[in-house]
């Protein structure tokens, strides 16, 4: 009976390890599109924020300082990716690529050159240590809530954030704002809104959330970084934000399952009934892409982005 | 007291003279409508009082100041409202959020949404607009939608209101209660600016009427002192007369036919609500109308941009059900674009390329796919000779080209394409007078090969000069036919602008 | 004077044709530049690494140089296939992503019907038929889905083109190369089996692996450029292209089936990057392994924009970057990672991104300037020409 309790609490703590990452990158992509501007260097800037993290917390020794190289690196390559989708009105998806090939060779590069290998980097103190969790032991043994009992910072930030995000969208005046610039810039323009500012604070905000994807992904269960980082996850957690309609908790359900997928997979591998085994991995792993395919076929009524999602914004007259 | 004055205000821009010297001015708590045809300046002048445009000289004076305005930001502070022909509203959000937008009721960062609320129920009450507050602005009909536009610049205290064009969208219902709207904003003591070129309600609803044509004012009246016809006459007069040559020739079947044809515009509204017509071989039937009663409908209804709601289309004797461009071409049907940059030309091609598209599948320009450059070259030198294209070079980009140029490379593409129904949308849009007198005798040359032309158009001389049989086309139907022997401009004018027969013969 | 200065800087003809030569090269002399800056500033030799990573890289004549050659010609033809997938592509007007699955689909296509059983001893030139056939039929249905999904539902084909590459990396290396196409745990051979002799692309080289993939992408290359200008289909293509932010709505009312277009480019796009995964197969692995290095599909999109999206473009710059591969164990020798060489790739890319900014500043100092010279504007006369009074450039203030 016990055994099955913290099984059950095992598992979803996993989930929500392995949804972090993606999570946070869904985040960024809900808050930068809700003011219409595309970004898919999500998943460049986590492999950035991935190596800078563990580079941080290297040379201090302190994981929180890699956190914050992380954020750095994050607030660059989101300040680049603003400079030319907002200011010069530049193509947003040129921009991205660009950040994403970019960010596949300097990496590579620097791995190599700062701890003289192709793999892995050696492990570095990080967030999921025994010293760094936070621990809640008193609801251990409760089914469910136990899960929460002893997760890393990173899992708690990118829960709250969930909530957070939410809350400033949709309660506040600059969530208003920001979301009145992804519908129609040129109407919040008449009413004084500054469009140009709304739109580097949201690229810019976005890419800090990316990149502590980064960092949750190499510092968070991880603790170092490998070269295959972030293997798709800024892509998994651009579904998501799809997936979630383009909402902070749509997209944390949608990380949620698509996390789920491959935890379910793990534990039906290990499991002794038969035929879930031979559902093959690959399965599992393609699933989050179907889905996110299927939503955005069958659903186009629902899964509309914001109507200004991705327009260069240009003055009139 | 005046609210707003105007002194000389001209504005150019590189190629056009879109306000010539204009000055009036309005008195608070009066209507002042300004009419005039597409193009006559109404629009630019608009935007300037708004803040939009700053005029090239001249000064603006509201209320009894002068001012300079900068952006719609400084128009707005100085008590100047716009509610614009197209809506600037965001159909996710509800009512409140839109109207509020910009200068929210706050506790802090957070946006106070239930005392936002309230204001706007205090705001609708106190002007007479209900609204529902909490609904999305999608949900809403056009009319309620215009309303929320109104409490928008109302909140933020405008005593000057600008309305453009604000009729276009609405329902004869929906027209009423604007008026009333506009009524009750002016017994509060409301100063209103009304831009539009339905005559009927111009005159329902003014103090007084200013009438633009081609950038200049060409006077003010009162109300009282005047008529819809005195209007149309001020609004329509024509300088330049252009002698199109009266040709007969003898009418052949039906080529096509139309019957009951109703289409929506991309925005979901039923612009062209039921209309019958045929076009015969060797005719040209021309169709009146002011620019937004339908046209545009009916030409993609035709080319098959867009399916109709109802009705149908017989081309050649076979109903056209699903037409594409494709299918209706290769029924005959040949089309000169009323967007020649956008619609009828691919800008970055040279000329050589754009003059065989549409044919480019064809012998010889092509065999098996594979295109053949010297029949090209040929073809196209050929046509740019025949139809005086200049410069004199196939290579050329057609977007380096002028105009009438680009026109005339249109006409020529189409015409060279087999084909016996011509639709010829605004064919002179943007023309000069040397360039519109070239497509007037290809389009007379066309009749008299007996083809069918449908001639659509903004400019009623062009309509009155080259068509057989005139149909005007008003709020998408037809409202009258009438031959050029038994009308005149003003009476077509008359029609174009809703004026009924009745109503007519009164003045 | 001013006669001279028109006639280089507004040209009727070919707009600017030489900012197409001048854009890339000076990004890759920028990149270079900065390289070195970065070289330097680890405290090496920038000028014997460039010796190095360009002597070795095949592209010029030197010591070994038959090897480097085949071996950046190898590279090269997988690069070029990429960049040329994404070349036709936005030559339609569409920003392909999906060159990498694509790749990926025409790898495992071309190792499975190069090891089946009942093709496994026709003669070599039946046997590769089949395969590439295969191999592009598959990559097409791969491609045309964006295709098909931008043309009847209007999704962008960025995303689905993504979802797709993600798609097809999982479900054939966690799926097929480790379950149905696994090869025997008795052979020992981990991945598929290793295809018959038949279906190995036959070298021309002697003492080199060069095979004929590189003739083959030269032949695809040439057809692609035929296409593009001397077809009907590829005039199509290229008037959706340019027509793009109008809709389409010129070659739409000219007749022009742009659905079906749409569809038809994502299929030919697809093909294209898929011969490039058969040729990896059948030149160099062999077999479809179960760990696949993958990145020719990104590749190919900054192949495609170094070479101006036109194939003879793609095709040198495709030969650049192959070089530069070639040439990045050589680096080596300097001390410095062999990675590098592909930070110069980005480096490039980010400038090439960049030089799309320059070049669009450029443009419009250069119309503005055009204004005041002949104090008109192109695109013609208005018909209120009877009131036209020239002014002095752009619109009044």
């Amino acid at each position: 009976m016990n055994n099955n309790m913290s099984l059950l609490n095992l598992s979803i703590a996993q989930i929500l390890d392995f949804a972090a990452p993606i999570l946070f990158a869904a985040l960024g992509g809900v808050v930068s599109e809700n003011a219409g501007v595309v970004n898919i260097a999500l998943e460049g800037i986590m492999r950035f924020s991935a190596f800078f993290g563990v580079w941080g917390a290297f040379v201090s020794k302190n994981p929180w300082i890699g956190l914050l190289w992380g954020i750095g690196v994050g607030i660059i390559l989101g300040a680049l990716h603003g400079y030319i989708s907002v200011k010069w009105a530049g193509d947003q998806i040129v921009s991205g690529v660009a950040i994403n090939v970019m960010a596949m060779g300097i990496i590579t590069y620097l791995l190599e050159f700062v701890f003289k290998t192709t793999g892995y980097s050696p492990p570095v103190p990080y967030f999921g240590s025994g010293a760094n969790r936070i621990h809640i032991p008193f609801i251990a043994k409760i089914p469910i809530l136990g899960a929460f009992s002893n997760l890393t910072v990173l899992v708690w930030f990118s829960l709250i954030g969930v909530f957070l995000i939410h809350f400033v969208l949709y309660h506040t005046v600059l969530g208003l704002r920001i979301r009145s610039v992804g519908e129609n810039p040129h109407a919040a323009e008449t009413l004084g809104v500054n469009v140009f500012k709304i739109k580097w604070l949201a690229t810019i905000s976005g890419s800090i959330l990316a990149a502590l994807g980064g960092v949750a992904l190499s510092l968070g269960t991880l603790s170092s970084f490998t070269n295959a980082m972030p293997m798709g996850k800024g892509f998994i957690g651009l579904a998501a934000m799809i997936f979630g309609k383009w909402t902070p908790i749509g997209a944390l359900f949608a990380s949620l399952i698509f996390a789920s997928a491959q935890i379910v997979q793990m534990l039906l591998q290990s499991s002794a009934s038969g035929i879930a085994k031979q559902i093959p991995l690959g399965f599992y792993l393609s699933l989050p892409y179907f889905l996110t395919i299927g939503a955005l076929i069958g659903v186009v009524g629902r899964a509309i982005p914001p109507a200004a999602d991705g327009i260069p914004y240009k003055k009139e007259g | 007291m005046k609210a707003l004055e105007l002194k000389n205000i001209t504005k150019q821009f590189p190629r056009v003279l879109a306000n010539d010297n204009i000055s009036f001015s309005v008195e608070k708590g009066e209507i002042f409508s300004i009419v005039g045809e597409n193009g006559a300046g109404k629009s630019t002048l608009m935007k300037i009082v708004y803040g939009l445009y700053t005029p090239t000289s001249g000064e603006i004076y509201v209320f009894g100041k002068k001012v300079e305005m900068k952006s719609p930001q400084d128009a707005i502070k100085l008590k100047i409202g716009m509610v614009h022909q197209e809506f600037m509203l965001i159909p996710r959000f509800t009512v409140t959020e839109n109207i509020v937008l910009g200068d929210e009721p706050r506790k802090g960062p957070i946006f106070d949404f239930k005392r936002a609320v309230n204001e706007i129920k205090e705001l609708s009450e106190k002007y007479g607009l209900k609204v529902d507050p909490r609904e999305k602005v999608a949900n809403l009909p056009v009319g309620i939608q215009q309303r929320v536009e109104i409490l928008k610049i109302l909140r933020r205290g405008a005593e000057i209101l600008i309305f453009d064009e604000p009729t276009a969208v609405l329902t004869p219902e929906e027209t009423e209660d604007l008026f009333k709207t506009l009524r009750a904003l002016k017994e509060s003591g409301k100063t209103i600016l009304f831009i539009s070129h339905k005559l009927k309600e111009v005159m329902e609803i003014s103090d007084r009427i200013a009438v633009l044509r081609r950038g200049k004012l060409q006077g003010i009246v009162k109300k009282e002192d005047t008529n819809e016809r005195e209007l149309a006459r001020m609004m329509v007069g024509r300088d330049v007369v252009l002698e199109i040559p009266r040709v007969e020739v003898k009418r052949g079947p039906a080529i096509l036919s139309v019957r009951d044809l109703a289409v929506k515009d991309h925005r979901g509204i039923l612009k062209l609500k039921g209309v019958s017509f045929d076009v015969h071989a060797g005719e040209v039937v021309g169709i009146a109308g002011v620019e937004g009663n339908g046209q545009a409908e009916l030409v993609n209804a035709l080319i098959g941009f867009t399916r109709p709601v109802k009705g149908t289309i017989t081309l050649n004797g076979q109903e056209m059900k699903m037409i594409t461009p494709y299918n209706v071409r290769n029924k005959g049907m040949a089309y000169i674009p009323e967007d020649r940059k956008r619609r009828g030309l691919v800008l970055p091609f040279k000329i050589r390329e754009n003059i065989i598209m549409g044919q480019h599948t064809l012998y010889p320009f092509s065999k098996n796919g594979i295109l053949n450059d010297k029949a090209i070259d040929d073809f196209s030198t050929k046509k740019l000779d025949e139809f005086d294209i200049r410069p004199r070079d196939i290579y050329v980009r057609a977007g380096n080209l002028s105009g009438g140029n680009q026109q005339k490379v249109i006409v020529a593409r189409e015409m060279s394409m087999k084909h016996n129904f011509l639709l010829a949308s605004q064919p002179t849009r943007g023309l000069d007078i040397g360039a519109m007198e070239f497509v007037y005798n290809h389009i007379i040359e066309e009749k008299k090969k007996g083809v069918a032309i449908l001639l659509i158009s903004l400019e009623l001389s062009e309509v009155m000069g080259l068509s057989d049989r005139i149909l005007v086309l008003y709020e998408g139907k037809i409202v009258g036919e009438r031959t050029p022997d038994q009308t005149t401009e003003e009476e077509l004018g008359m029609m174009m602008l809703g004026i009924t027969e009745k109503e007519r013969s009164l003045q | 004077m001013k006669e001279v200065f028109k006639r280089i800087f507004f040209p009727k003809r070919e707009k600017l044709w030489w900012m197409n030569i001048l854009v890339p090269i000076t990004s890759i002399i920028l990149a270079l530049i900065v390289g070195a800056i970065f070289i330097k500033s680890t405290g090496r030799s920038p000028v014997l690494a460039y010796k190095l990573l360009f002597g070795s890289s095949g592209l010029f004549p030197g010591p070994y140089w038959k090897n480097h050659f085949a071996e950046m010609l190898l590279a090269s033809s997988m690069f070029i296939s990429t960049g040329l997938a994404f070349a036709v592509a936005a030559k339609g007007g569409l920003f392909s992503i999906g060159a990498e699955g694509q790749f990926l689909v025409g790898g495992i296509v071309a190792a499975y019907f190069g090891y089946a059983k009942p093709f496994a001893n026709l003669p070599t030139a039946v046997h590769l038929t089949i395969i590439f056939i295969a191999v592009m039929i598959a990559g097409g249905l791969w491609g045309a889905i964006a295709g098909w999904l931008k043309a009847k539902r209007g999704i962008h084909e960025v995303i689905t083109t993504i979802m797709l590459n993600w798609i097809a990396i999982y479900l054939i290396e966690d799926w097929l190369v480790i379950g149905p196409m696994k090869a025997n745990v008795s052979t020992g051979v981990s991945g598929t089996p290793y295809i018959s002799e038949t279906a190995k692309l036959p070298k021309i080289l002697p003492g080199t692996r060069l095979n004929i993939s590189i003739i083959i992408i030269v032949v695809v290359a040439y057809l692609v450029w035929f296409l593009l200008y001397r077809t009907t289909l590829g005039f199509e293509i290229r008037a959706m292209g340019h027509t793009l932010i109008y809709g389409m709505e010129a070659p739409k009312a000219a007749g022009v089936p742009v659905e079906k277009r749409v569809v038809q480019t994502m299929f030919i796009s697809g093909a294209i990057a898929a011969l490039g995964g058969a040729f990896i197969i059948l030149g160099i692995l062999f077999q479809f392994p179960p760990v696949f290095e993958g990145g020719y599909g990104f590749d190919g999109i900054a192949v495609s924009l170094i070479g101006q999206n036109e194939p003879l473009g793609v095709f040198l710059a495709g030969m650049l970057i192959g070089g530069l591969r070639t040439g990045a164990t050589s680096v080596q020798l300097a001390h410095i990672p062999k990675t590098f060489p592909s930070i110069i790739e980005g480096l490039i890319v980010a400038f090439i991104a960049l030089q799309e900014l320059v070049r669009y500043l450029l443009t419009k100092f250069l119309v503005h300037k055009k204004n005041v010279i002949s104090g008109q504007n192109p695109g013609g006369s208005d018909k209120n020409s009877i009131n036209v009074k020239l002014s002095d450039g752009g619109a009044a203030k």
